[in-house]
């Protein structure tokens, strides 16, 4: 039996480019282009005021340095940071999208034909810096469901987005959070009303597409009182031979007894696997405010994309008796590079979280955990429990872990547990003989490490994330 | 960071620290140890003081005064031996006093590191050598500065008979760089006790920056015990630095007890096939201490074995760190580490901070770790209650079960096991108040 673990390419199925008239920016950073982009979207003057202090702030701050990733410096003025279809005023139905996006995301595998309600989730499409489209709208509107993009909630629902934007997330939490906050272009808004638990899940499909352009989209997610929403976020991109950013914040707000629940699963361009050339920098700030008693945040995330993955969706439980949970899958083969946790911080008391991580290496990659947990001195009878485990497929690449724990309160209860192993010789001789090919074994096995954090994926994601699993395991046994 | 920057660029000033330190590195007596202080020094120049706003190793050690203090090495003074309490009743002792040696008994595998190194000119280059490769920048100050550094040379195959009892102490106001290197030759086995005191007494800033060195040649065995019970302002920073040959063993366990800002860093590196490390550590804390537990084992060859336990009983408003990382480097295949730190906070100002990291680039390995912070299991409070003891007593035998699990390795010995049992009393009765 071969033991020894080679990586052979595997094809990125999305890595094909849309061709259309496109109006992109000049490349360059400067107050002008942040004019510019604020001028494109008729943004009121508190938006602009907004952007240019984050541009200052981001010009004083420095590029973090103390994650576990290598990766050549980031030539912020060779990014072009506005790029859309042409001629592209937001359409009220769907019939008058350009047929060429509708068949991208055809492509892609994004029902954005409202005819197929078999799916039941509503859409809001991403396509470089604008949003394209929203679908289902008319259905939420009925329970009271705002779902639209971030620009139209700054036209229709200002008055929230002024209230919310920046509460979560402030402007000069980190260096790409601030780049963020100075350049977004466009995202998706939710506002789930008070008692209202959305009727269909709500899906945004991000799509990087203009070589060159970075991606800079802002998520805001309200759920009021005893509200519920599930979230859905895909994403793909191109295959360029240049590195692209994306830098993307996500604000999460849960009031008394509401609950969100965001999903993720992850597969921009990860760069050419023999050369690790190109690929996505997913450098993304994620963050929910458990702002009401009782209220429930859940992250769960499958990342299997990105050149680089530097991202820590975090929850912060200020409300007593709330309940923030984390559940990922972290995949990274070839010359991926990923430094990807989460942080819980404890405020309020009685606060719960629970943080299940999987990492699995491959091929020459690096694969880390970093995750907080505070428990701050008023948190009393706060818990929480870890579990990262860590698997290895060959020698060379690397996995790490690295836990921080402040406790502040004597009454918590805390609990941290890490392994690290790899995939046995027993377990694959066991499958082998069975007549079970090493391949799927490997996936079997793998999927069995995983299945903590599937089960907490909505079916259809559930399904694409074991497919895309063994997708990118497939040939990286020999 | 580049291996070429010198000294400090002669238009930045220098604190009043740095600066005395520079002047008394120019009033060094010269001995057969100048090229390895020459080259701790140079290294020691690269790295500069820690940086807490930068280094994560430093962010909760108060080092921020450290700077602003003034710098310079006591004048050597006699002590009273009766100040001195020894656990062995029969052992090779050894006292310093502020970095200085006052008293060393009949012990002949003992004697100053600069007689030790003529003899044995290959020591030397190997010392130098683990200069290079430290990146901690205090204990290379005490590499360069130590007035008397000591040396305990165990040949081949020779067992020492009695264990070796160090007992290093302090006067207030001084600093000091208490220097004791052990190094064991193939097949040689030692029993080290090092005690670090400090008097209730001697309100004063000291900074104290000890050095614990070990090399370990093949099939070597180590016992060693570090007791530190400090109880005085200032800083006191010891490292640890241990290499183990292949099948050699050690054996490390390092208490603190009213540890008034201690810090403890330990890098053990595994460089032999087969070397088995064991580190051990049990914090108790009171009042305002602040003890940080810092260890950095690196796994540089295979099947090697080593197993980490911490744990820390915290009072008052104490705050104890564990700061861990295992390394596995790249060749070291078929490791089996184990780390593990358990905090138990027994006020409502105690804090407990732990990072316990694991950073491994080979693939056939078993590592775990884990940490727990709690207070005592209620189930197991109420068993007892419900057998009649009362509460306050219940938590006193549950705290002392906790602390003495420590202790019951069969490697202490017994005189220091109850020695250590009668502090561990102590200081729990002071945490628990």
């Amino acid at each position: 039996m071969t033991s020894t673990l080679d990586v052979i390419n595997e094809d990125y199925k999305y890595g094909f480019t849309t061709d259309m008239p496109m109006e992109t920016f000049a490349k360059g950073l400067n107050e002008d282009v942040i004019r510019a982009i604020s001028a494109k979207k008729n943004e009121p003057d508190w938006m602009l005021q907004f952007r240019l202090d984050a541009y200052k702030q981001w010009q004083k701050m420095e590029e973090p340095t103390w994650a576990d990733v290598d990766y050549d410096p980031i030539d912020y003025q060779a990014i072009s940071y506005y790029s859309a279809p042409k001629n592209l005023p937001k359409k009220q139905s769907l019939d008058e999208v350009d047929p060429e996006l509708l068949a991208t995301f055809e492509k892609l595998g994004i029902p954005l034909n409202e005819q197929k309600k078999l799916a039941n989730v509503a859409v809001d499409a991403v396509f470089d810096s604008v949003s394209i489209a929203t679908t289902f709208k008319k259905d939420l509107a009925k329970h009271g469901v705002i779902f639209c993009s971030i620009s139209e909630a700054l036209e229709e629902h200002a008055d929230l987005v002024k209230q919310y934007l920046g509460s979560v997330v402030p402007v000069t939490d980190n260096y790409f959070a601030a780049l963020n906050a100075a350049v977004f272009t466009d995202g998706s808004f939710v506002y789930i009303p008070e008692g209202v638990t959305c009727p269909m899940d709500l899906s945004t499909y991000f799509r990087i597409n203009t070589e060159e352009s970075g991606q800079f989209e802002r998520t805001l997610i309200i759920a009021d009182k005893n509200a519920k929403v599930s979230y859905l976020e895909g994403c793909t991109a191109p295959a360029f031979s240049t590195k692209q950013l994306h830098a993307a914040v996500v604000e999460l707000i849960a009031l008394d007894d509401a609950e969100i629940k965001y999903s993720t699963v992850q597969n921009w361009f990860a760069g050419d696997p023999k050369t690790g050339a190109g690929g996505i920098y997913n450098f993304v700030t994620k963050r929910a405010h458990c702002k009401g008693d009782r209220s429930r945040v859940f992250w769960t995330q499958v990342e299997t994309g990105s050149a680089i993955t530097w991202k820590y969706p975090s929850c912060v439980l200020k409300g007593d008796d709330s309940v923030g949970e984390f559940y990922s899958v972290a995949l990274t083969n070839h010359f991926q590079q990923a430094d990807t946790g989460t942080k819980m911080i404890h405020i309020g008391k009685n606060t719960k979280s629970r943080i299940v991580s999987k990492g699995i290496s491959a091929g020459v990659s690096k694969n880390c955990y970093r995750g907080s947990v505070v428990i701050k001195p008023k948190a009393e009878n706060a818990r929480n429990f870890t579990q990262c485990d860590s698997m290895l497929i060959g020698s060379t690449c690397s996995a790490n872990t690295y836990p921080y724990i402040n406790v502040e309160n004597p009454t918590v209860q805390l609990e941290h547990e890490a392994s690290t192993s790899r995939i046995s010789e027993d377990q694959l001789f066991y499958f082998q003989s069975r007549g079970i090919p090493m391949e799927e074994a490997v996936t079997a096995i793998v999927n069995g490490f995983c299945q903590d954090v599937f089960n907490e994926l909505p079916a259809e994601f559930a399904a694409e994330a074991t497919k895309l699993l063994s997708l990118k395991l497939e040939n990286s046994v020999g | 960071m580049s291996a070429m920057c010198t000294l400090n660029p002669p238009d930045l000033e220098l604190s009043p620290f740095e600066a005395g330190i520079q002047d008394a590195f120019q009033d060094l007596a010269t001995d057969s140890l100048m090229s390895l202080r020459h080259a701790a020094k140079a290294r020691f120049d690269v790295l500069g003081l820690p940086k807490p706003r930068r280094q994560e190793a430093w962010k909760y050690v108060d080092v921020q005064g450290l700077s602003r203090r003034s710098f310079s090495l006591p004048r050597p003074k006699g002590v009273d031996e009766a100040f001195v309490e020894w656990i062995y009743p029969k052992a090779c002792r050894l006292s310093m006093f502020n970095g200085r040696i006052y008293n060393h008994g009949t012990c002949g595998m003992v004697q100053p590191l600069a007689d030790a190194v003529i003899a044995n000119p290959e020591r030397l280059a190997r010392l130098t050598h683990d200069v290079h490769q430290t990146d901690d920048a205090l204990s290379l100050l005490n590499v360069a500065l130590a007035p008397e550094p000591y040396s305990l040379h165990v040949p081949a195959g020779k067992t020492m008979e009695r264990p070796l009892e160090v007992v290093i102490h302090h006067n207030k106001a001084s600093n000091s760089f208490p220097a004791f290197y052990i190094e064991l030759d193939e097949n040689a086995t030692a029993d080290v006790l090092i005690r670090i005191k400090g008097d209730k007494h001697s309100v004063g800033s000291t900074y104290v920056q000890g050095l614990i060195h070990v090399s370990q040649a093949k099939g070597s065995r180590l016992n060693l015990t570090v007791l530190s019970n400090i109880a005085y302002a200032g800083y006191n920073f010891f490292n640890t630095q241990a290499v183990l040959a292949e099948d050699a063993q050690l054996k490390l366990f390092s208490t603190a007890l009213d540890a008034e800002h201690f810090r403890h860093r330990m890098d053990v590196t595994l460089a032999g096939e087969r070397a088995d490390a064991t580190l051990n550590g049990l914090s108790i804390l009171s009042g305002q201490n602040k003890t940080h537990m810092h260890l950095r084992l690196t796994h540089a060859v295979p099947n090697c074995t080593s197993s980490q336990q911490f744990k820390a009983a915290i009072g008052g408003s104490a705050l104890h760190e564990f700061d861990g990382t295992i390394f596995v480097l790249k060749d070291a295949q078929q490791t089996d580490a184990k780390q593990l730190s358990r905090n138990l906070l027994l006020s409502a100002k105690a804090k407990a901070f732990a990072r316990p990291w694991l950073q491994i680039d080979a693939d056939d390995v078993k590592c775990s770790h884990g940490a727990t912070v709690g207070q005592l299991d209620e189930a197991q409070l109420f068993y007892l209650q419900s057998r009649g003891i009362t509460e306050e007593r219940a938590k006193a035998l549950l705290t002392q079960g906790f602390c003495d699990s420590m202790l019951s390795d069969t490697y202490l010995d017994a005189h220091v096991k109850r020695y250590f049992m009668k502090r561990v009393h102590c200081a729990l009765v002071a945490a628990t108040i």
